[in-house]
C-alpha cells in the first residue's frame, strides 16, 4: 500500500450487491477510495463519462447487458480499467482481451495484482505517449 | 453363346444341297434344324433358338437377301452365312453383304470350308456376346454409381489434376450457389474460395502420393449462415492404376457445429453464474467472519480455497466438463499462489475425469498454501517439483504423482493436524480413490499420490 494508491479514486461498475460490498471492502481495505459505484448500464455509461476517478473496476455482465460500452469510455478518457469477472478472457469483446482482469472469484492478492497491471499498462502508455 | 453349343439353321429349297451342308455341320458337332422357304425361316428364327443361318439366296417365295435382311433387322444378334450357286456374280454377293450378311459363301463350297467359315463367324458372334453382356453389366454399374451419386445424402465431387471440377452431385453443388452443371469445368479456388487452399493441397497430395485423406474442415458461406463440412479425399485411379482423378466426399456438419457452439454459450453462461455464486458465498463470509471474532487468516484460508475451487472449475470449462489437462491443473495452482516460477513440472499430457481433478486441484491448493507458510516456498531459495507418470498396476493405468519440496527451512512434523492435511489425507484419498502419503522429512516435504485413472 503506498501513498500514490491512497490517493487513488475508483470508479466500481458491479451489478451484484454483495460482490460490490466485498469489492469496496477489499478497496478499501488496499487503500483506495470509492469515487462511485454503479449497478446498472445506464449509471455506469454516466459515471464512466463524468465521474472523477483514476481507476475502473467493470464486471463485463451487468444484468444481461455486457459493460464493453462503459470500458470505451473509460479506456477513451484513458483510465486504467480492471475487469472483473466469471467470463473467461476468451468471451471478452475483442478490442479488450488481454485487458488486465480478476476472475471471479478473487483474493485481495490477486485483485492488487490486476490493479498494479492496469497501473502499469497506463505508465507505459504514458511514456509511449 | 459357346462355339461348340451353337444352334444352326441351314435353309435351302433344294433337298441334296440341303442335306449335304446339314450332314457337314452335323458332322463337326453342331445341332443343326432345316427349313427349305423364306417364311417359313421367318417364322423359325421368330420362335426357336438360333445363332446362325446358311441362307441360300435363291428360294421359292422369298428372296435369299430379302430373308437376311429381314432376319438382321428382327434379330441382329443372329448370324447369317448367305450361300449361293457359282454362277451368280459379284454384284449379287454386294448386295447379300450389304443386306446384313455376315459372310458369303460360293457353292458348292468343300465341307470343311463351310465348317471353317461357320465356326469362324461363331468366334465372332462369341467374341461379340461378350462384349455386350459386358458393356451391360457395365451400364448397370454405372446407373447404379449414377443413382448412388445423386440420391446419397453427402456430397461427391471430382477434380481433375488442375483442380478443375468433372463431376459433382447436387448434395455437392448445394453448398454454392451454382448449380450441379454450372460447377463443371471451375476450378477449385472459384468454386469454395474460403476453403481454397487446404483443398488444393489435399488435391496436390492425392495425385502425389495417391493416399487417401480424411476429415478435413471445411467452411463457407455462400448461404444464409456459415457452412461447415467434413471432407474427404480419395484417388480414382485407372486400369494401369495412374490415378486421373482426385474423388471428394462432405458431409454438412453445419448443425453440429450450431450445436457445438450453443453448447459452448450454455456452458459458459453457467459457468459465469456459478462464479458469481461463489463470489457472494466469499461475500457472505466476509460479511459475517470478518469483525466477528474470527481471525482474518481463517476467512482468507477459506477465501483462497474458494478461489483455488474456482480455478480448477476454469479448467474443467475449457475441457467442457469432461476432461481437465493435469498440466493446467498443477500450473493454475501454482500460478494462483503466485508462485510459478519457483515450479519445476514434468510429466506426460494426462486428462483428469472433472471428480478427480478438482480433488486433485484442492490438494494441490493445501500443499501450496502449506509450503507458503512453513515450507520451500516461504523462503526466497525453495523449491516446488511437481512430477508424474503414468504406470501399469495388473494392466490398470495409475497415476503416480511426487511433489517434492527442497531449498526450504527445516521442516517438523505439524503438532496440529489441521483441515488441510485432512483434506490432503482423507478427501483427496477418497475422491481420488488412491494413496497418498505426506512425508515431513526435513530437508521438505514430499506428497507422493497415487490413483487408479480413467480414459474416456
Amino acid at each position: 500500500m503506498t501513498d500514490s494508491a491512497r490517493k487513488i479514486r475508483v470508479l466500481m461498475v458491479e451489478d451484484e450487491g454483495l460482490v460490490g460490498l466485498l469489492l469496496e471492502e477489499m478497496l478499501s481495505e488496499l487503500g483506495y477510495e470509492i469515487a462511485g459505484y454503479a449497478q446498472c448500464i445506464e449509471d455506469a455509461l454516466q459515471l464512466a463519462a463524468e465521474a472523477d476517478y483514476g481507476l475502473a473496476i467493470l464486471d463485463v455482465n451487468l444484468n444481461g447487458v455486457t459493460s464493453f460500452p462503459v470500458a470505451e469510455i473509460v479506456r477513451n478518457r484513458k483510465i486504467p480499467l480492471v475487469f472483473a469477472t466469471g467470463y473467461q478472457q476468451s468471451n471478452f469483446q475483442l478490442s479488450f482481451q488481454g485487458a488486465p482482469s480478476v476472475q471471479k472469484p478473487f483474493s485481495k492478492v490477486a485483485l492488487s495484482a490486476a490493479i498494479a497491471a492496469a497501473l502499469s499498462c497506463k505508465a507505459l502508455d504514458s511514456v509511449r505517449s | 453363346m459357346n462355339v461348340e453349343s451353337a444352334r444352326l439353321l441351314v435353309v435351302d429349297d433344294i433337298a441334296e444341297a440341303r442335306y449335304a451342308k446339314v450332314r457337314a455341320l452335323q458332322k463337326a458337332g453342331w445341332s443343326v434344324s432345316e427349313t427349305s422357304g423364306g417364311e417359313e425361316t421367318l417364322a423359325f428364327v421368330a420362335s426357336r433358338p438360333t445363332d446362325l443361318v446358311v441362307l441360300d439366296t435363291m428360294l421359292p417365295d422369298i428372296l435369299g437377301t430379302e430373308v437376311c435382311r429381314e432376319i438382321k433387322r428382327k434379330r441382329p444378334d443372329i448370324m447369317v452365312l448367305q450361300t449361293s450357286a457359282t454362277f451368280i456374280g459379284a454384284d449379287a454377293k454386294v448386295t447379300a453383304l450389304d443386306a446384313g450378311a455376315d459372310a458369303y459363301l460360293v457353292e458348292p463350297a468343300e465341307a470343311p470350308v463351310l465348317v471353317a467359315t461357320v465356326r469362324a463367324l461363331l468366334r465372332a458372334k462369341s467374341a461379340e456376346d461378350q462384349l455386350r453382356v459386358a458393356n451391360e453389366r457395365l451400364l448397370a454399374r454405372t446407373l447404379e454409381l449414377e443413382a448412388l451419386l445423386s440420391s446419397a445424402p453427402i456430397g461427391l465431387a471430382f477434380f481433375d489434376k488442375a483442380g478443375r471440377c468433372t463431376r459433382i452431385n447436387n448434395e455437392f453443388a448445394g453448398i454454392s450457389a451454382l448449380s450441379a452443371k454450372g460447377h463443371i469445368g471451375r476450378t477449385i479456388k472459384e468454386l469454395f474460395p474460403n476453403s481454397a487452399s487446404s483443398l488444393e493441397n489435399s488435391l496436390g497430395e492425392i495425385f502425389s502420393t495417391g493416399a487417401s485423406l480424411q476429415n478435413l474442415e471445411l467452411s463457407e458461406g455462400f448461404n444464409a449462415g456459415d457452412q461447415h463440412w467434413l471432407a474427404g479425399f480419395f484417388p480414382v485411379r485407372d486400369a494401369s492404376n495412374d490415378i486421373t482423378t482426385a474423388g471428394c466426399w462432405a458431409v454438412d456438419i453445419s448443425e453440429r457445429k450450431r450445436a457445438e457452439q450453443h453448447k459452448e454459450t450454455l456452458i459458459n453462461e453457467l459457468d459465469h453464474r456459478v462464479k458469481n455464486t461463489l463470489t457472494i458465498v466469499q461475500s457472505l463470509a466476509s460479511q459475517t467472519f470478518r469483525g466477528a471474532g474470527v481471525d482474518e487468516a481463517k476467512v482468507e484460508a477459506f477465501e483462497n480455497r474458494l478461489c483455488a475451487l474456482s480455478a480448477a472449475h476454469d479448467v474443467l470449462t475449457r475441457g467442457s466438463w469432461r476432461t481437465a489437462d493435469l498440466r493446467e491443473i498443477v500450473v493454475k495452482a501454482a500460478q494462483l499462489h503466485g508462485a510459478a516460477d519457483r515450479f519445476s513440472i514434468e510429466g506426460p499430457d494426462l486428462k483428469l475425469r472433472p471428480k478427480a481433478a478438482l480433488a486433485l486441484a484442492m490438494g494441490l491448493h493445501e500443499l501450496c498454501t502449506n509450503a507458503l507458510k512453513y515450507g520451500a516456498l516461504s523462503s526466497s531459495e525453495g523449491q516446488v517439483n511437481v512430477c508424474w507418470s503414468l504406470e501399469r498396476e495388473n494392466g490398470a493405468p495409475r497415476l503416480s504423482l511426487i511433489w517434492k519440496e527442497t531449498g526450504g527451512p527445516l521442516v517438523g512434523r505439524p503438532a496440529h493436524r489441521g483441515f488441510g492435511s485432512k483434506l490432503l489425507e482423507r478427501s483427496l484419498a477418497s475422491d481420488l480413490k488412491g494413496t497418498i502419503s505426506l512425508d515431513f522429512s526435513p530437508d521438505g516435504v514430499t506428497c507422493a499420490i497415487s490413483a487408479p485413472i480413467d480414459f474416456e
